[in-house]
Order: structure tokens, then sequence, then C-alpha cells
């Protein structure tokens, strides 16, 4: 369980994130949405403490990230995009990030085999296409069989076929009883995956309630989302009717 | 799929910067060849002085390859950080390390332990191949010998952790690798053309490139200079003062 509480995060003057307080639970998978620059790679880099929260507290089973003994066996991230340095193999990249923790090289190939990677496993992880390096990233966030995993945009670069993957893995590992936190902009697609949905606007908490809540019976999620974040959207196109 | 344990240790931290470095085929290539290179460049400076009626004392055989060796090790450090800022794999690091200071640490240990016998090697290399082929006995085990070559591997150690500590300070590639050579090679005569002649002679010897020279400058220096273990313990002040910067920014600054 993760829970966010009266986080906020101030950009020199600008708040990213207002006073947000939300749980996410385990055992389902929890939607993220919002508009750009609605403040949700801010939250999800929060959990992992990659950002320092201005005020307000996150914890991760009552913990803060930093206090864990094992932080990659309790939180497993991919966050913007994955970046690899040019002429390591994706191999030895996991390898590099799975001796932090003392996990077993073993471990590096199974989550090298659960990606689908294995066969470029040794190739420079540089040249790798936007798809094969969204799977690296989800490998490495799976290396210590976290409790929670966390996933920003975790479709952008996927073909069909790994859309269709990832919604399955997201969906087994709620079910194997681990919170499950995705952000995305495709609704069709959260519709799909979504067990419950957090969305927040402005850096505001717009709502958080389950899907069934949100969208009734006849309608979908994008009426529903846009109806929510109407007066939360930064960047209007000229002519967008608001 | 069988359970997995572990935790985090600094131990681990340590053994994935060496799987970073070892992972890397042009750091194998700089840190095999370079090492070949100059010692073949020391034994054709033997060569062509072979002869000569006053020979080159120690200091000044392995101190020839000293700026190239300070250039290089100096790089590698700098780059151990600013290339994953480059890359963005920054991020993953310090996710799996929330922590960040032992990864600095980490780094530092590894700058060391992967530099100084590479180095011991190659200066050792470096002064044998002069001596051979300047007809000159090899005396390795003198006293000013074992003293100019540990000093000499000492200081060039040190610059690696200089670079590490500025390609942590300044992140950006370009800009920490011009820092580090401005602030290593290019400053010191800039100062010396402009503090007034008093402040020379006691300010000079203090700076990193004048004390890292003292280190393995025996018998005697031109100029103003450190005895070896004084240069010693200024650089030691120097590496300490530059990794406490670089630990405040990693402490403070996101990623």
């Amino acid at each position: 369980m993760i829970e966010i509480h009266a986080l906020t995060k101030t950009y020199r003057s600008v708040a990213a994130v207002r006073n947000l307080t939300f749980t996410i639970r385990p055992g389902l998978v929890t939607g993220f949405l919002g508009p750009n620059g609605a403040g949700k790679t801010t939250t999800m880099r929060a959990i992992v403490g990659l950002t320092r929260p201005t005020s307000g507290r996150v914890t991760v089973d009552g913990r803060r990230y930093v206090d864990l003994p094992d932080p990659m066996r309790q939180v497993g991230a991919v966050l913007e995009g994955t970046a690899v340095q040019r002429g390591r193999s994706a191999r030895h990249h996991l390898l590099a990030l799975a001796r932090t923790h003392g996990l077993p090289p073993r471990r590096v190939r199974e989550v090298l085999g659960l990606v689908g990677l294995e066969d470029v496993a040794d190739r420079s992880a540089a040249t790798f296409s936007l798809g094969m390096r969204q799977r690296l990233g989800i490998a490495a966030a799976l290396l210590g069989d976290p409790r929670a995993v966390l996933m920003d945009e975790p479709t952008n670069g996927l073909d069909p076929d790994g859309v269709l993957w990832l919604r399955t893995l997201l969906k087994e590992l709620a079910a194997q009883g681990r919170t499950v936190f995705v952000s995305s902009h495709l609704m069709s697609e959260m519709a799909l995956t979504a067990d419950h949905l957090v969305i927040i606007g402005r850096g505001r908490l717009i709502a958080d309630s389950a899907i069934d809540e949100l969208v009734p019976p006849g309608s979908s999620l994008e009426d529903a989302y846009m109806r929510l974040t109407r007066d939360a959207v930064e960047y209007v196109q000229e002519g967008a009717q608001q | 799929m069988t359970a997995v344990e572990g935790r985090l240790s600094f131990a681990g931290v340590v053994r994935s910067e060496l799987t970073k470095v070892f992972s890397q085929r042009s750091w194998w290539l700089v840190l095999c060849v370079a090492p070949l290179l100059m010692i073949g460049l020391a034994g054709s400076i033997g060569w062509n002085g072979a002869g000569r009626a006053e020979p080159l004392g120690p200091s000044a055989v392995v101190g020839g390859g000293f700026p190239l060796f300070a250039l290089l090790i100096g790089v590698f450090g700098l780059l151990m950080m600013a290339s994953e800022h480059a890359s963005g794999s920054i991020r993953a690091t310090m996710t799996a390390v929330p922590r960040r200071l032992p990864v600095l640490w980490a780094k530092a240990v590894v700058v060391v332990g992967v530099t100084l016998p590479v180095l011991a090697v190659a200066y050792v290399g470096c002064y044998v191949a002069h001596q051979v082929l300047a007809g000159e006995p090899v005396a390795i085990f003198e006293p000013e010998v074992v003293g100019s070559i540990a000093g000499v591997v000492g200081a060039t150690a040190a610059t690696g952790l200089i670079g590490l500590a500025v390609g942590t300070m300044l992140r950006n590639m370009a800009v920490a690798i011009v820092g580090y050579v401005v602030g290593l090679l290019v400053l010191p005569p800039v100062l010396l053309s402009i503090l007034p002649a008093a402040l020379q002679d006691t300010v000079v010897p203090y700076l990193p490139q004048l004390a890292l020279q003292a280190m393995y400058t025996l018998g005697g220096a031109a100029g103003p200079m450190l005895p070896p273990g004084a240069g010693a313990v200024v650089m030691l002040a120097w590496v300490a003062v530059a990794l406490a910067g670089a630990a405040a920014v990693v402490h403070r600054r996101e990623v």
C-alpha cells in the first residue's frame, strides 16, 4: 500500500502538486490520469524519492521509500522512459541494478525472458527502439519481484501485441496481491486495465474512486474524464472547445 | 518463479559500479591500451637519451607520463557520474539506491580500486622500459625509485577522485571536462601571473597541480614545491574538499 499524504511540491514558485492525498491499495490496478502538466510524473517521482516533497509525506507500507532496507523488492518503477548508457547491453544494465541488492544473476535472465528481450539481451541497449526500451524498463522494475509497481506511460512505443501483453501483466500482478499504479493518456486502454482511478489536474485531486462509479453504464471513460478535467487543462489548443 | 531474496548493501553498490565499468568496452580498451602506449613512449624517450651525460632521475622518468595519465584517469572519474546524467541512467541508479550518497562513495572506491593496479603496472613498466633502453641500471627497489613510483601512482589516482567530484558537481560532460582541465592545469599559471610576487611562493605550492607534482618529485625540485609527504597531505585535503562538495550536490539536487 502506498499512501500519499498532503503532498506538495513547488519548483521555484510554481506548484507542481498541491496538497495531494490519496492511497493506492494492493490487489488492484489503479490508473493515474490527468492532463499534461497535472503533476502525475512529479507524484510518481516523489513515491520513489527522486523528488523530495516541499511538504507532506509519501509512504510505502508505512515507511518512507528512502528508509526501506530493500527498495527494489518493495517498489519497481518505470519512469520517464528508460535510459541506458551508450555501449552497455540490456543484460549488463539489469545486472548492475541487481548487484545493488545482491539479487542473483538468474533473476536477470528471468526478467529478460518475462519481457521477451532475451534474444537481444547482449546488444547495446542504446540502439533499442522505444518499445524495446520500455520493455527493458519494465524488466528493471520487476527485477526485485516488488510488492508494488509504478509505471509512467508504459504503453508509449509498445506495439498492439505489447499493449495486450502489458495489460495482462498488470492484471496478473494485481491478482497476485501487488499494488499496481499506472499513468496513461489512453482512455480506452485505461478503461480495459484499471479497477480504480485517481484523476488529478493542476496538481490537485479531482477524483479517487472505482472505475464503475466514475463511468456510468452507457457512457465512456473518455466522456467522464473530459467532464471531470474540463477546468484543469493547462494547454488548450486554439479553437478547441473548453 | 522462485522467491527473490536480496537487500541493499554498500558492498552491493560497489559491485554494481564495477559491473558498470567492466561492461563498457571503451573503458577496457582505454585501461589496457593507454599503459602500453605510455610504456612504449617511455622506452623511446630512454632510447633517444641513451648515453646522456646526466641521465634522468626516477622522478623525471615516471613524471613524464603523469600529465597524460592525469587527463585520462581524471576523465575516467569524471565520466563515472557525468555519463549517468547524460544518459539519464542516474534515475534508475538513484531509485535502486535512494539514499544516493552510497553511489558516490562506491564510485570513489571503484575509481581508486580499478586505477591503482593499472597505474602501478603502467608506471613500473615506464620506468623499466626507459632504463633498459637508455642503458641505465634498473634499480626498482632503490628508495628514490620506489618513492617516485608510489608518489606518481597516488597522485594519478587522486586526479581520478578529483574528476569524479567535478563530474558530480557539474553533471554536464562537456562542462565538467572543461572545468577539470581549467581547474587543474590552467589555473596555476594564471594565478602565478596575477598574484603579487610576495604571495606566490606561499600560495602556489598548495594548488592541486603543484601538490600533485610534489608527490612524486624526490631529490630536490626546481621552484617552490612542498616535500612529497606534505604534497600528499595537501592533495588529500583537496580530494576531501572536492568530494564533500560533490556529496552536498548529490544530497541536495534532484536527479
